[in-house]
């Protein structure tokens, strides 16, 4: 295929506006999937993606689309993820691309992550398509969001096609603007070869599967190449075009393409996304640029609630890992909970996103310790240590300061909700920076906040805060020095290290109560009276007290249904067992998940 | 489909709608008929019952006496030995049967069955619907007993309690009862009821002590899910340590006027135990009649099923599904459980002789696992039994759970 022929291209767009629904209308036009085939959504191959809606992993398709000039044009339609946690993942597949598709709800309008997915394609040199989608709906006023596109992005609108993707109204129109606004990839074949990786795929039977934008050079199988980043050399046994359906072998992939390859290579953290292929026998003299290894930025604590599960956690994490290489774990012990993992994530979603695979992929029963942020401590002795874990926060008296990460958040919002989101910025010690009028009604508002702040519940605070109408953009900006205070746990008198956490010292007294509160909530009452407290240090700042268990009986047992009886008292036992012993104490489950959400209310 | 089995060996295969009986332990068992109306639905209460107080339901009232007459005749056609020493009438209201249903159904039984002479023969009664000449005809035609549901003598906790009668009219009902000929009566309260103090809970007792009953109940209002409390949970509901106080003070209360403590909720003069009720406790045989009854005959636990319209049907048509599910076969290691789980309910409690008799079980991790409780004062220890106290009764889910799991655990190891 002649690379005037082919178009490198992605879909951009805030969660919700239409994305995947874009993405299967394409496809069908494209005749690659048959309506029988199609399932929804195609590209999104996850049940949990297609639950909750959201794209986590890039995946790319090769399409042949005849156009009205009477050619035919190879499309590379690689899709991106749409959330904050997963910008880097986000930036490396716009590198792979020469335009993107910008969809823009006609109704709702630019949303924080319209921006912030806009600046990474721009950053990336992309030509951006405005497209206006949902143009069907009552409430569409396409001319208005055309004009804050204009006003807001700075690119030209007027002309954008304005589609339902649901209705499939309007589709050719985006194809052939494809066709006619993007610019065609530029590479030389006859370079040395250089392929930027943009994602890969454990497959039990291949190993990975790579998938890579050639911009130089060529890719065949048999050649021997090298990941320019380790430096680890493989035999590509395969390469070809992703059809929607399934893998497309051919000889070789030229400058300007976007496909695959296998090479048994064992696990996805060997090919990270970002990083350059390049041919061993005439290697390339610079990567492309723009890699770095993921970094996880949130931290929790995974253990079993059955302790003898662990070695079931290790082999589901061990499998996880095989295909997300921003996943990172070690093992970690803990007095009250045992044996469990030291776990990093990208962020709160892709946390939560691991968690509820854990739980319905491999059926673990799981408690998680409260996330935590990493922070640089410098110790009087003049190290300076990076600390992702609460228990090993050093001593008050060795600690000269510490810092706490801090992110650049745009946050979107209706003008009539500002009040609220500067209350709630302030109550997460945000520091406002400026705040601009994207048209009458909504306003872009700019805050640095402590990370810590936000990995919790913020983005459930934001919605509820603006009846769901804010969205929500960040990313790290640097580390500041910070009042930062471990707040101990202690039940019965004895230390549940698994409890402890890193609060600011303004915060302290109120999350101390709070979480106190919590746990006598929380913890069913027992034989004897447990005294909850919350200490910074040895002293204690605050305390609750779950009062001794005095009545837990059966009255009734008459009319002789006796099954019913054991029935309920079976119930109970297994509530029982699903406690942990901390100490001399029985926890359940939602005492830890109570700890994690203490700033609902 | 179902088996009866003995020894291991299976003996006959049933018909699961028509779960009758054709073999006998030697102690004679207990029948219980389950009449499922009320002039009202108490908002608490979850037990099977309609309610029949808007419409004349006398029809309604023949139909479900012919359908208990037609399973008694049943049992009798395949088994006519079968030994009854207890009959109980439970509901429901079986008062608004009126007298004329009720001495015929009993009658019945009487047919039906080989029963002693000395038979206990209860009748739940709401003071509401307890008519004099009702009464008198019922004393006549055999019942020696009768449970009144009196729950209160404070009219706003019976108002709350969504209960039809007044304090006074619950006074009247146990002295018609007594002028009617019945010398064993008992009489229910309920305590940690909405808007009761330990103040209103003194004067009920205080009253109850002095009604000359035999037999006092005493429930905790429990919220079950399912009932217009389980929907909407009235306030002002004594929590858990007042509940707790107000139980210990009425068993003190009760104790020092005599009324003895044979059960978490039960307590009577000497020798007034209710032996039907004891059954249960006891892991003894009893058959039920009447929709949503349960029963335990030959090791096989089962209901009938909670449709009243179903339940006449089925009988007048001999038609399929009169088990509510399937009939719960208690296998040797559940009757293990059974037997602590009872036995712990009652005063007379659980003790090794017994244990290694009739489980052929090691107590030690029973007896391990009740010790910690024996320290702390929940359970008692003396000639060689154990029991709970009623601290220990208070809390008896957690002990059960504890005995639950040690006898598990042993019956994995043997």
């Amino acid at each position: 295929m002649e690379q005037s022929h082919i178009r490198n291209f992605s879909i951009i767009a805030h969660i919700d506006h239409g994305k995947s629904t874009l993405a299967d209308r394409i496809l069908e036009h494209c005749r690659a999937v048959t309506k029988r085939e199609m399932e929804d959504q195609i590209l999104d191959n996850m049940d949990l993606e297609r639950e909750r809606g959201i794209t986590i992993k890039a995946r790319a398709v090769s399409l042949e689309y005849d156009a009205a000039d009477g050619e035919r044009y190879h499309f590379n339609l690689i899709d991106t993820p749409g959330h904050v946690d997963f910008n880097y993942e986000v930036s490396r597949s716009l590198s792979a691309c020469e335009g993107a598709v910008l969809i823009v709800d006609a109704a709702q309008g630019i949303e924080a992550q319209t921006l912030a997915n806009t600046y990474l394609a721009s950053d990336a040199g992309l030509e951006i398509l405005p497209v206006i989608n949902k143009i069907d709906l009552i409430s569409a006023d396409p001319d208005r969001v055309k004009r804050e596109i204009e006003d807001v992005i700075g690119i030209p609108a007027m002309d954008a096609p304005c589609i339902s993707a649901k209705n499939d109204i309007n589709i050719d129109e985006v194809l052939e603007r494809i066709v006619s606004d993007f610019p065609s990839p530029k590479g030389d074949s006859s370079a040395p070869l250089r392929a930027l990786i943009f994602d890969s795929q454990y497959d039990p039977y291949r190993g990975v599967i790579v998938y890579m934008r050639i911009k130089d050079g060529s890719i065949g199988k048999g050649d021997r190449i090298r990941i320019m980043s380790t430096g680890a050399e493989y035999d590509v046994v395969e390469c070809g075009h992703m059809h929607p359906l399934e893998l497309a072998p051919c000889d070789r992939l030229f400058a300007g393409d976007v496909g695959y390859f296998t090479a048994s290579i064992k696990a996805v953290n060997e090919t990270p996304s970002g990083d350059t292929v390049t041919a061993a026998a005439r290697p390339a003299s610079e990567p492309l640029p723009g890699f770095r290894q993921a970094q996880p930025m949130v931290f929790s604590g995974l253990y079993t609630a059955d302790g003898s599960k662990y070695p079931d956690l290790r082999d589901a994490l061990d499998k996880l890992k095989l295909n997300d290489a921003s996943l990172t774990y070690e093992p970690e012990t803990s007095v009250a909970l045992g044996y469990g993992f030291r776990c990093g994530f990208l962020g709160l979603l892709h946390m939560e996103v691991i968690l509820e695979r854990l739980d319905r992929e491999y059926n673990l029963d799981l408690i998680t310790t409260a996330p935590s942020v990493i922070y640089r401590v410098h110790l009087v002795s003049g190290e300076e240590k990076y600390i992702d874990n609460p228990l090993e926060y050093p001593d008050p008296n060795e600690l000269d300061y510490a810092e706490e990460p801090f992110v650049r958040a745009e946050i979107l919002v209706p003008q009539e909700f500002v009040g609220n989101i500067m209350e709630l910025c302030r109550d997460r010690r945000g520091v406002f920076k400026n705040m601009t009028y994207l048209d009458e009604t909504r306003v872009d508002l700019h805050y640095e906040l402590p990370l810590n702040e936000i990995i919790y519940d913020f983005f459930d605070a934001l919605k509820s805060r603006t009846k769901g109408y804010a969205s929500l953009d960040y990313e790290f900006l640097e580390y500041r020095r910070s009042e930062l205070v471990k707040l101990s746990i202690l039940l019965n008198g004895d230390l549940v290290d698994a409890l402890s956490f890193i609060v600011h010292a303004d915060k302290a007294y109120p999350r101390a109560r709070r979480i106190t509160e919590k746990l006598k909530e929380n913890i069913p009452r027992q034989l004897f009276e447990i005294p909850v407290q919350a200490a910074i240090g040895s002293k204690v700042i605050a305390r609750e007290t779950v009062k001794a268990l005095r009545k837990d009986v059966l009255a009734k047992c008459y009319g002789g249904d006796i099954t019913r009886k054991k029935k309920l008292l079976e119930k109970q036992r297994e509530g029982k067992k699903k406690m942990r012993s901390l100490g001399t104490v029985d926890v359940p489950q939602e005492a830890f998940m109570a700890v994690l959400k203490f700033d609902e209310d | 489909m179902f088996f009866f089995r003995k020894n291991g060996k299976r003996l006959e295969k049933l018909n699961t709608r028509r779960y009758v009986p054709h073999y006998q332990k030697d102690e004679p068992i207990g029948i219980y008929i389950h009449v499922p109306f009320c002039v009202q639905k108490c908002p608490y209460c979850d037990f099977y019952s309609v309610a029949t107080g808007d419409f004349d339901a006398a029809p309604l009232y023949d139909d479900y006496t012919n359908a208990v007459i037609t399973g008694l005749a049943e049992t009798a056609s395949i088994n006519s030995s079968l030994r009854v020493d207890t009959i109980y009438f439970g509901g429901g209201t079986p008062t608004l049967l009126g007298g004329e249903r009720l001495s015929s159904i009993l009658k019945y039984v009487r047919k039906c069955f080989d029963v002693d002479p000395r038979a206990e023969v209860t009748l739940e009664a709401n003071p509401g619907t307890l008519r004099e000449s009702d009464a008198m005809l019922l004393v006549k035609s055999g019942f020696n007993r009768i449970s009144i549901g009196v729950q209160s003598f404070s009219n706003l906790e019976l108002s709350r309690l969504g209960r039809i009668h007044s304090a006074e009219t619950a006074a009247q009902a146990i002295k018609l009862a007594k002028r009617a000929g019945f010398s064993n009566i008992s009489i229910d309260l309920m305590y940690g009821t909405p808007g009761q103090s330990m103040t209103t809970w003194g004067k009920t007792l205080t009253l109850a002590a002095a009604a000359g009953v035999q037999h006092i109940s005493l429930y905790s209002l429990t919220i079950e899910e399912g009932t217009p409390y389980g929907i909407v949970t009235p306030p002002n509901i004594p929590d858990d340590d007042q509940a707790a106080d107000m139980y210990l003070n009425a068993v003190k209360y009760l104790e020092s006027n005599g009324f003895r403590q044979y059960e978490i909720s039960n307590f009577s003069l000497p020798g007034r135990e209710c032996r039907h009720n004891l059954k249960y406790w006891r892991c003894q045989e009893y058959l039920g009649y009447g929709p949503g009854a349960h029963s335990y005959y030959k090791d096989a636990r089962y209901s009938y099923i909670r449709d009243l319209a179903a339940y006449i049907d089925a009988m007048k048509t001999g038609s399929e599904g009169l088990i509510d599910g399937d009939p719960e076969i208690i296998r040797p290691r559940e009757r293990v459980g059974e037997y602590l789980m009872l036995g712990l309910r009652l005063r007379e409690g659980i003790s090794e002789a017994d244990y290694k008799r009739k489980h052929a079980r090691d107590f030690g991790p029973i007896r391990a696992a009740l010790l910690p409780y024996v320290k702390t004062g929940h359970v008692r220890e003396e000639d060689g039994r154990f029991s709970l106290t009623p601290e220990g009764f208070l809390i008896s889910n957690r002990i059960i759970s504890d005995v639950l799991d040690a006898a598990r655990e042993e019956g994995t190891r043997s």
